[in-house]
Parts: C-alpha cells; sequence; structure tokens
C-alpha cells in the first residue's frame, strides 16, 4: 500500500517536472524561435513563386504579385499553426500534450539518416548510439572505479593507494575534449591504430556497420574510460575507509568472515547509496550532457545532434532532446531510489 | 575449561610520527573458568585495547608488543593468525563489542549474521545455521521471529541480546563484554546484565566485563581489575574491593559513584589521564594524587596485600 503510494506520488512529480521542462524550453526558445522560422517561410515562399516565371506572368501589378506572396506567406505560417504568439496558452498547451506523448513534430531543417523530418524517428536513430557509447563507458569506469577503490581502501596508505590517489587527481584535472584530441592525434594519426572519426563511413544498412561501429568506438571508449575511473576509485575509496573502520567490520572479521566478503559485502553494500547515486546521475548526464565528447570525437549520438539542433535553431529537435534527456534523468534517479531499497534495508520504503 | 592467564601483556600502538601509545602496559591477571573479572576503569584507560589485543583484532597500527597468554594452560601467542583464526577467536574466546548500534551490520539481517560464525567457521550448510542461529536467539530471550529483520528495526536493548547470541554462537568459553549496557536505559542495562549472569550460569563460561561503570561490575564479576592509564593497579575479589578500597584511584572511583541517597556533589577527580605516549615517569597516577609522597617519582610495584588482594602504589610496599 505504501509502495503503490510511492509510485503514484513519483510518477505525479515526475509528469510535473516534465511539464515544466517543456513550459521553460519554449519560454527560452519560442520568440527568437518565432521569428526566424517566419523569416525563413516568408524567403522560401518568395524564393518559390519568384522562381515560377508562369505564375509571375500573371499578375500585370508588381503590387498585385506583393499582395499574392504575402497572402501566400500568410497561408503558410497559419497552416503550421504559427499565428498565435507563441506564449499563446492554445499553442503552449498544444505543445506541451505533444511533447509529453512523445510527439515531437517535424523538424526544420534536420534530417534523420534515412531523410525523415519526423523528430521522433531522428532522436531514435541517435538514442541507442549514445547510449551504446556512453552507457558501456559509464558502466565500465564505475565497475573499474568501484574495484581499484575498494582495494585501495583496504590498503590504506600504501604505495597502491598513493598511485591511485594520485592518478584519481591528475586525470580529473584534464578536460575530456583535450585528452580527446590528443588520443585521436596519437592513436589515429601518429600510430594509426583508430580511424580519427568515430562515424563509420558506410551507411547503417550495410551488415558490416554493426562491426565497423564498434572500431570505430573503441578510441572514445578507451579515452573516457581511462580518464573517468580515477574520480570514481577515489569517491569509492573514500567512503569505504570510512565502512571499514565500522564495527560491524571488525565483528565480521572476528566471527570469520573471508576478506573479500568484508570488502565487497559488508563495507561496499553499505557504502551503496552515494554509489548508486552517482552511477544514475553519471548515466543520465552522460546521454544528454556529452555533446562535446560527440563532438570531439564525431560521434553520431544524441549530443551531436543536440550540438547540431542548437546550432540551427531547430526548435522542435531541441524541445525532443531536452524532453528526452529529462525523461532519462528522472527515470535513473528513480531506478537508484528503487536500487537504494533493495541495496539498504534502512531506506526500503512499505 | 575456560581458565585464562595473562601475563605480562603489553599492547601499544605505533602511529607514523609519534612515540608508540602504550595503551597495554604490562598486564596479569587471570580469570578461573566459570568465574568472572570486572575490569573497570575511565576511558582510554586501555581496556578495550586489552580486550582487542586478547582476541588479536588490534586495528592498525597497534600490536601486541610483549606477554604471555595462556588458555587452559596453552600457550596463544605462538600461535599464527590462521591457526587462532580457526581455533581460539569466536570459537574459544569471543566478544561482545562495544556500541550495540554499531556491531551489527544494516545492510544484513539478523538470521544472516548470526549465521556467518556458524557458515564460515563450522562449515555449516546454510540451513542447519539457520536452525541453530534460531536457537541462539532465544537463549537471549528473543523469538525466531528475528531472523529476517533488520538492525535498525530493532531495539537497543534486543540488538545487544543480539549481539550476545552472536558472540555465543560457537559456544565459546569465555566471553568479553566491551561495556555491554553503555547506551541502553538502566531498565534495559539490568536486563542485559541479568541475561550475562543468567548465561554464566547455564553455559558455565567465563565472563571479562569491560566497563567504566562500577555499578555495572558489581552485578557480574567475582574479581575486580581496576585499570589506569594501561595497567592494573589494583586487583581483588569485588568484596574486598569495594569494602575496602586500597589504591588513591579506586577510591577516588568509589567516591566519584552517584548515590541514589549520597545527598550532597558528586566527588570528582581532578586532572586528566596522562598522555599514554609520553606517561609520567614515576607512578602513573601520581601527579593526580592527593596522597603522593616523595616515593611516587619511581614506578612503584605490585603490592600482594594478601587474599588475592593486590595494589600498585608506594603507599603499601
Amino acid at each position: 500500500m505504501a509502495l503503490k503510494g510511492f509510485l503514484i506520488q513519483r510518477a505525479l512529480n515526475m509528469a510535473a517536472i516534465l511539464l515544466i521542462t517543456v513550459l521553460l524550453t519554449m519560454a527560452i526558445l519560442g520568440p527568437s524561435a518565432d521569428a526566424i522560422l517566419k523569416r525563413a517561410i516568408e524567403q522560401e515562399t518568395r524564393t518559390e513563386i519568384l522562381q515560377n516565371k508562369e505564375l509571375v506572368g500573371k499578375f500585370k501589378d508588381p503590387g498585385e504579385l506583393e499582395d499574392y506572396v504575402k497572402s501566400q506567406v500568410q497561408g503558410r505560417i497559419s497552416s503550421m499553426g504559427l499565428n498565435d504568439p507563441w506564449y499563446s496558452p492554445k499553442r503552449l498547451w498544444t505543445i506541451a500534450i505533444r511533447v509529453m506523448t512523445l510527439d515531437f513534430g517535424q523538424s526544420y531543417y534536420i534530417r534523420g539518416y534515412g531523410g525523415s523530418s519526423n523528430v521522433r524517428d531522428i532522436i531514435l536513430e541517435s538514442l541507442p548510439r549514445t547510449v551504446l557509447l556512453f552507457g558501456t563507458a559509464t558502466l565500465l569506469t564505475a565497475i573499474l572505479g568501484i574495484l581499484i577503490g575498494a582495494a585501495a581502501a583496504k590498503r590504506a596508505g600504501s604505495l597502491l593507494d598513493k598511485i591511485v590517489m594520485g592518478y584519481a587527481a591528475i586525470s580529473n584535472s584534464f578536460p575530456l575534449w583535450w585528452i580527446g584530441m590528443l588520443a585521436i592525434l596519437l592513436f589515429s594519426y601518429t600510430l594509426r591504430i583508430f580511424p580519427a572519426r568515430a562515424t563509420p563511413p558506410i551507411p547503417p544498412a550495410d551488415p558490416a556497420y554493426p562491426a565497423a561501429l564498434l572500431y570505430h568506438m573503441a578510441l572514445p571508449l578507451l579515452t573516457m574510460v581511462s580518464m573517468g575511473f580515477g574520480g570514481w576509485a577515489y569517491m569509492v575509496r573514500n567512503l569505504m575507509v570510512g565502512m571499514l573502520q565500522e564495527d560491524y567490520i571488525m565483528v565480521a572479521r572476528a566471527k570469520g568472515v573471508p576478506e573479500g566478503r568484508i570488502l565487497y559485502g559488508h563495507a561496499l553494500r553499505s557504502a551503496a547509496p552515494p554509489i548508486v547515486t552517482m552511477m544514475a546521475l553519471a548515466l543520465s548526464g552522460s546521454f544528454g550532457g556529452a555533446m562535446i565528447t560527440e563532438a570531439v570525437f564525431d560521434w553520431p549520438g544524441l549530443g551531436r545532434l543536440y550540438w547540431e539542433a542548437i546550432g540551427l535553431l531547430d526548435v522542435p529537435v531541441i524541445v525532443g532532446l531536452t524532453y528526452v534527456s529529462t525523461l532519462v534523468f528522472l527515470l535513473s534517479v528513480f531506478m537508484a531510489d528503487i536500487l537504494y531499497g533493495i541495496l539498504d534495508p534502512r531506506i526500503r520504503i512499505g | 575449561m575456560g581458565g585464562l592467564e595473562v601475563e605480562g601483556l603489553r599492547a601499544y600502538y605505533f602511529p607514523a610520527d609519534r612515540p608508540p601509545i602504550r595503551a597495554v602496559d604490562g598486564v596479569s591477571f587471570e580469570l578461573k573458568g566459570g568465574s568472572s573479572i570486572g575490569f573497570v576503569g575511565e576511558s582510554g584507560c586501555g581496556k578495550s585495547t586489552l580486550g582487542l589485543a586478547l582476541l588479536r583484532l588490534l586495528p592498525s597500527p597497534g600490536r601486541i608488543v610483549s606477554g604471555a597468554v595462556r588458555l587452559d594452560g596453552v600457550d596463544l601467542m605462538g600461535l599464527t593468525e590462521g591457526e587462532f583464526g580457526r581455533s581460539i577467536r569466536w570459537r574459544r574466546i569471543s566478544m561482545v563489542f562495544q556500541g550495540a548500534m554499531n556491531a551489527l551490520s544494516p545492510v544484513y539481517t539478523i538470521g544472516h549474521q548470526l549465521s556467518e560464525p556458524l557458515i564460515y567457521r563450522l562449515g555449516l550448510s546454510k540451513g542447519e545455521a539457520r536452525r541453530l542461529s534460531i536457537e541462539a536467539l532465544e537463549e537471549v530471550g528473543l523469538g525466531g521471529d528475528l531472523m529476517d529483520r533488520y538492525p535498525h528495526e530493532l531495539s537497543g536493548g534486543m540488538r545487544q541480546r543480539v549481539m550476545i547470541a552472536m558472540a555465543l554462537a560457537l559456544r565459546p568459553e569465555i566471553l568479553i563484554a566491551d561495556e555491554p549496557t553503555t547506551a541502553l536505559d538502566v531498565i534495559v542495562q539490568a536486563q542485559i546484565l541479568n541475561l550475562l549472569k543468567d548465561l554464566r550460569e547455564r553455559l558455565g563460561i567465563s565472563i571479562m566485563l569491560l566497563t567504566h561503570d562500577l555499578g555495572v561490575i558489581s552485578e557480574i564479576a567475582d574479581a575486580i581489575a581496576v585499570m589506569y592509564a594501561g595497567e592494573i593497579v589494583e586487583l581483588g575479589p569485588s568484596d574486598l574491593i569495594y569494602s575496602s578500597p586500597k589504591h588513591p584511584y579506586t577510591k577516588g572511583l568509589m567516591a566519584a559513584a552517584p548515590r541514589i541517597r549520597g545527598g550532597s556533589k558528586i566527588a570528582s577527580i581532578p586532572g586528566h589521564p596522562p598522555d599514554l605516549g609520553n606517561p609520567p615517569k614515576g607512578c602513573r597516577f601520581g601527579p593526580r594524587c592527593s596522597a603522593a609522597i616523595p616515593a611516587c617519582e619511581r614506578p612503584p610495584p605490585m603490592v600482594e596485600l594478601g587474599a588475592g588482594h593486590s595494589v600498585r602504589c608506594w603507599l603499601y610496599g
């Protein structure tokens, strides 16, 4: 019963946050996007009409032609639903409802690989690629970081501990995009081991595509993992050094529980909630916030799509991407909450 | 069974940049099978270190420097860590740790934690371990329904009972109880002490009680060892220590214990315990002692007063 109430409350909470996100995105993009879009429509219509010599020939008076152009422009603007100002409740409400049901409409300029202008299709094309690269990278980073951090915590003060801590400080101080560029320079141009561009030069329909994608993925993956695990190890190490001093660890040792079980059972599980939070935030953050990394490695994922859409001010794509990344974020936090309960009974609900 | 002899035990901590901390500095005592001894002293006097040293559980950078520990006449110091872990720790000497709140892991069920020593030390199956764990719970006055509960769902007194059940799971001969009643309210304190007394009678275990609370000691202990700054300053049968304390520190402790009809102020001992990294050259209590004489500049010997009563003080030597 309590669990049901909890779920309902969380669902309502999430819906409210998503609605606010959509409205805020519209408020930020609305005014300028409307003006730019209207000008683009006018330009396009005018060019279309003026290039049609036959149509132009029908008008004797330039004024009449101008009126015709204006009426055509107006017709297109109203057919696209741009007559009302962006802040009119009718437009906002329609957009909010559509966006929240994952209908993001047609993009202005950006096209998918198959030429589709449906924003949902475009996003769904990029999403798996981002999940593939960043999901894998985050998981590998976290697992490596947890294992190394736990090992360092067990031997706090040892040479291994000092090396791990030093590496964490150094690797965390370098921006990933800069290391990425150096890695491309070294591995692609000097050593010629990995391709410089992460986008395979063959169409996605090609049967060789998956293998090519994995090969192209190697360099960004290695760069991200090697730069990322230090920070994780540092955090896990510090959490676990505290846990390992708890009385119940000494009791477990006295009872004869093997060291590995003490480290990865008793100590790591008590430290789990902050680690799971980090993991959830890192996973969801990497999906939306990897713009620069994807741009450096030219990885055809959500980050690069975001980057393009912002450059072109392609509002439906920006709104769609913002919505999807917010959704991913909320779902990860929700899953983290559920996981807490499983890992730490003190937080369990109901 | 369960006779423990400790002779000249020294357990120091070795911090990297300071002189060693002599937390237990030449402690000798004897615990006869089935009897009980209470160690009393203020925090930092070395009682917990003594308990941990006997179980070889000293946290780094602590270690045993010298001394002899014999269990039923067998020297324990000669055992390797592996042998000690397999055959002595928790199996023959076990411990109820200080702080009922922190001694149980928050993320495992009571049943899981009770089963651990049975599984890892005796190699029992999960089913057998569970059955014995339920018996252990019943023995300390709890129900088997607690098996699937978590420590945070239990009261402080229940947790301490679980801890005692866990310590007794392998049927040890000696139970070291470190502040078993601290942080519990008076009624629960009394219940836990009665439980310990009852267990001692039923199971015939020897109990070594470490506490700062003279009242707790008087409930259980046949003998009392008063500890100050890493040393035993007075040792003897509890009725003798209560009726005629000899060491000025013991007298001070007695005077500092509150009494219901005591009236006026509670007496306190002026000053602070010494830094165990750099204790006084002579009597360690000397600087705080109101009865100090010139001889106290030198370390006092342990003086036998007869009837098993001895005191480390120049006033009697």
